[in-house]
C-alpha cells in the first residue's frame, strides 16, 4: 500500500537537474529513511514529494491524484514537512509555535476550535513539552527546540510526516530522543514517516524501509539488510567499510574505514 | 498589564495626542475651543476655522501616515525576514522622489499632472519593478527583494540628481519633500491618498494570520498550505498602498516604518494579530508627537516632521540595537 509516490520525476533548480527520472513508492505506515552523500538530491526529493518544488517532468501522486492538482491546504491536511534547521521568530512561545500547525484545519469561518486546542495539547503531550509550553522557543536547548518543531508537525495531524535531517546538530542522546519520538509516532499513532538521515547506523536501527540515492537516482531500496551492504556503501558514499551485524539490534552495522579510491 | 490592556492604553494615548495636536501651535487652543469648533462651528470665528482646516488636516494626516508607515514596515520586516527592512528598500521612496522631481522639472508634466498622484504612481512603479526583478523564480527570496530594491533605489536616486543638476527649478519642491511634512496639505486635495492608505490598513487585516506563519519561515508556511507567491504579492500590494500613499502625501518620513514594528513587538508579543494593529496605533502616536514638537520647537517657524522622526527615532533605534546586542551576548 502506498499513499505517496513519485513516477519518473525530474526536478531541480534553475537549469540544473538534481533528480533524474526518479520513481519511488513509499510504504504506508512505515518509517522510511532516505540516505545518500551530500548533494545527491535527498532534500530535493523530500521537497518535491512535499509539493514545495514542482517537478519538470513526471508527477508526485498523493492519494491517487497529482499532488500539484490538489489544493495546497488540502495537501497540508494529509502531509506535513519539517525542513532543515527551521528558525522560530524571536520570543514565540512553544504553544504558539505548535498552534501554527493547525493552520490547514482552519478557515475564515472557523478560526480556532476546541479540536484545534485538543490537537495542540495532544502534540505537546506526545513530545513531552507540556511543562515547557509557555517558554519562548529560542530559550530552549537544541533537542527541546527540535521536539517543539516536531510537535508543530504533529499538531498538523497528518497521516504522513516528512522530515529533513531532524537530528542534525544534536548530540547523540538527543538524536536518539528525537528518533525514539518519531518511532513512537509511527508505531502508536500509525503515521507514515519519511526522513533524511546522515547517520547510517542510526538509520539502520530505526528504518523499516531505506532508500539510497546517488546522483539523483535511486541506487538501492528495501530493508536495511538489503540496502546497507559493503558494495552499496562503497558505491553510494564512496566509502570503504566493513558491514557486520549489530550485536544488540541485529541490524547492519557499518564500520567506516575511509574514502574509497575513486573507480 | 496584559496585551489587550496595553493595546487599550496605547489607543488612549493616541486619542490624547490627537487632542493635543488640535490644541498645539503658535496660538494655543483650549479643549473648549475644540469642542466649539466641532459641535457648533461659526463661519466667522477664526479659531474654529484654524482648528477645522489646518489643525485637523495635519492631525488626520499624521495619524494616517504614521499608522500606514508603521504597518507597511512591519509587514515588510516579516515578509523579508529582515528586522532592518523599511518600505524604502522596495524603492518606494526613491520612486516617489523621482516622480516629484520629474514633474517639477518638466513643464508639460507639471501642467497636467497632480504631483501627489505622480508621487504615488512613482512609488508604485518602483515597487512593481523591484517585485518583477525579484520574482524570477516563482517566489521572491527576501535577499533578491532587498538587492533589487537597493539597486533600483540607487538608479532612481541618480536620475533624480541628474534632473536636478540640469534644471534646479524643482529644488524647492524636492527639499520640502525630502524633509517630509504633514502641514500645508488640505484634506480636500489629499483625500484620495488618505482613502488609499485606509484601504491598505483594512486589507492588511486579512493578512495577519498568514503573516504569523510566514514569520516561522517560507518553507514552513508553504508546508502548512500557504500559497506563498500569492501571499507575497498581496503583502507587497498592501505595502505599496500604505507606504506609497504616505510618501506621496507627506514625503520622506523616516524611521517610523523601521522602529515602530520593533516597539510594537516588544510591547505586544509576536502574534501579528496583536502587534500589527498595535504598530498602527504607535506609529500614529509617534507621528503626532513628532509633528507637535516640530511646530513648537522653533515657533513660529517649523522643523520638518521628517527631521523630528529621525531625531526621536535614531536614539530609540540605537538603544534597541544595544539592548538586542546584550540579549544575544
Amino acid at each position: 500500500m502506498t499513499q505517496l509516490s513519485a513516477t519518473h520525476i525530474t526536478a531541480g533548480y534553475q537549469h540544473e537537474a538534481i533528480l533524474r527520472e526518479l520513481t519511488l513508492a513509499l510504504p504506508e505506515g512505515q518509517l522510511s529513511v532516505l540516505i545518500g552523500s551530500n548533494g545527491c538530491g535527498k532534500s530535493t526529493l523530500l521537497k518535491t514529494l512535499a509539493r514545495l518544488l514542482a517537478p519538470w517532468n513526471g508527477e508526485v501522486v498523493l492519494d491517487g491524484a497529482d499532488i500539484h492538482r490538489q489544493p495546497t491546504q488540502a495537501v497540508a491536511r494529509t502531509l506535513s514537512l519539517l525542513p532543515q534547521q527551521p528558525v522560530a521568530p524571536e520570543g514565540l512561545r512553544v504553544r504558539e509555535l505548535v498552534a501554527l500547525g493547525r493552520h490547514p484545519h482552519q478557515s475564515w469561518l472557523s478560526q480556532w476550535s476546541e479540536r484545534d486546542e485538543a490537537c495542540v495539547d495532544d502534540a505537546l503531550a506526545r513530545t513531552d513539552l507540556l511543562t515547557l509550553a509557555d517558554r519562548p522557543v529560542d530559550s530552549l536547548s537544541g533537542g527541546q527546540r527540535q521536539r517543539a518543531w516536531i510537535a508543530m508537525a504533529v499538531a498538523q495531524d497528518t497521516p504522513l510526516m516528512l522530515l529533513d535531517e531532524p537530528t542534525s546538530f544534536l548530540d547523540l542522546t538527543h538524536q536518539l530522543e528525537v528518533l525514539d519520538l518519531l518511532k513512537a509516532l509511527n508505531r502508536d499513532a500509525g503515521k507514515t514517516i519519511v526522513m533524511v538521515l546522515h547517520d547510517l547506523n542510526l538509520a539502520c536501527r530505526y528504518a523499516d524501509h531505506m532508500v539510497a540515492l546517488k546522483h539523483g537516482r535511486i541506487h538501492a531500496q528495501g530493508t536495511p539488510d538489503d540496502v546497507v551492504t559493503e558494495v552499496n556503501v562503497r558505491e553510494v558514499f564512496e566509502l570503504d567499510c566493513r558491514v557486520i551485524a549489530d550485536p544488540f539490534f541485529g541490524v547492519p552495522l557499518c564500520i567506516p574505514f575511509g574514502r574509497a579510491p575513486s573507480s | 498589564m496584559n496585551t489587550p490592556q496595553r493595546l487599550f492604553a496605547l489607543v488612549v494615548v493616541l486619542i490624547g495626542c490627537a487632542v493635543v495636536s488640535l490644541m498645539a501651535g503658535v496660538h494655543w487652543m483650549s479643549p473648549a475651543d475644540i469642542g466649539h469648533a466641532f459641535w457648533m462651528p461659526s463661519a466667522t470665528n477664526v479659531d474654529d476655522l484654524v482648528i477645522r482646516t489646518t489643525r485637523l488636516s495635519r492631525t488626520v494626516l499624521a495619524i494616517v501616515v504614521g499608522a500606514s508607515l508603521a504597518v507597511a514596515g512591519g509587514i515588510l520586516q516579516t515578509l523579508t525576514h529582515n528586522p532592518l527592512a523599511s518600505p524604502g528598500i522596495l524603492g518606494i521612496n526613491a520612486g516617489a522622489l523621482f516622480a516629484v522631481v520629474l514633474i517639477a522639472t518638466t513643464d508639460v508634466l507639471a501642467a497636467h499632472l497632480n504631483p501627489y498622484a505622480g508621487a504615488f504612481a512613482g512609488a508604485a512603479i518602483a515597487a512593481a519593478i523591484v517585485w518583477w526583478l525579484a520574482m524570477r523564480r516563482q517566489t521572491a527570496t527576501p535577499l533578491h527583494l532587498i538587492l533589487a530594491g537597493a539597486a533600483l533605489a540607487a538608479l532612481f536616486g541618480a536620475m533624480s540628481q541628474a534632473l536636478l543638476v540640469i534644471d534646479q527649478q524643482g529644488l524647492d519642491t524636492v527639499l520640502f519633500w525630502l524633509a517630509g511634512s504633514v502641514s500645508g496639505r488640505s484634506l480636500d486635495t489629499v483625500w484620495p491618498l488618505i482613502g488609499i492608505a485606509v484601504l491598505g490598513l483594512l486589507l492588511s487585516a486579512a493578512l495577519l494570520r498568514d503573516l504569523n506563519l510566514l514569520a516561522a519561515g517560507d518553507t514552513i508556511a508553504a508546508a502548512v498550505g500557504i500559497r506563498l507567491p500569492r501571499l507575497q504579492a498581496m503583502a507587497i500590494a498592501v505595502i505599496v498602498l500604505l507606504a506609497g500613499a504616505s510618501v506621496a502625501m507627506a514625503g520622506n518620513i523616516v524611521f517610523i516604518g523601521l522602529i515602530v514594528p520593533h516597539i510594537a513587538r516588544r510591547l505586544l508579543g509576536v502574534d501579528h494579530r496583536r502587534w500589527l494593529p498595535g504598530a498602527a496605533v504607535i506609529g500614529a502616536t509617534l507621528a503626532l508627537i513628532a509633528d507637535i514638537v516640530a511646530r513648537l520647537l522653533i515657533a513660529p517657524g517649523e522643523v520638518p516632521i521628517g527631521v523630528m522622526t529621525a531625531l526621536i527615532g535614531a536614539p530609540v533605534f540605537i538603544a534597541l540595537i544595544r539592548r538586542q546586542a546584550t540579549a544575544h551576548a
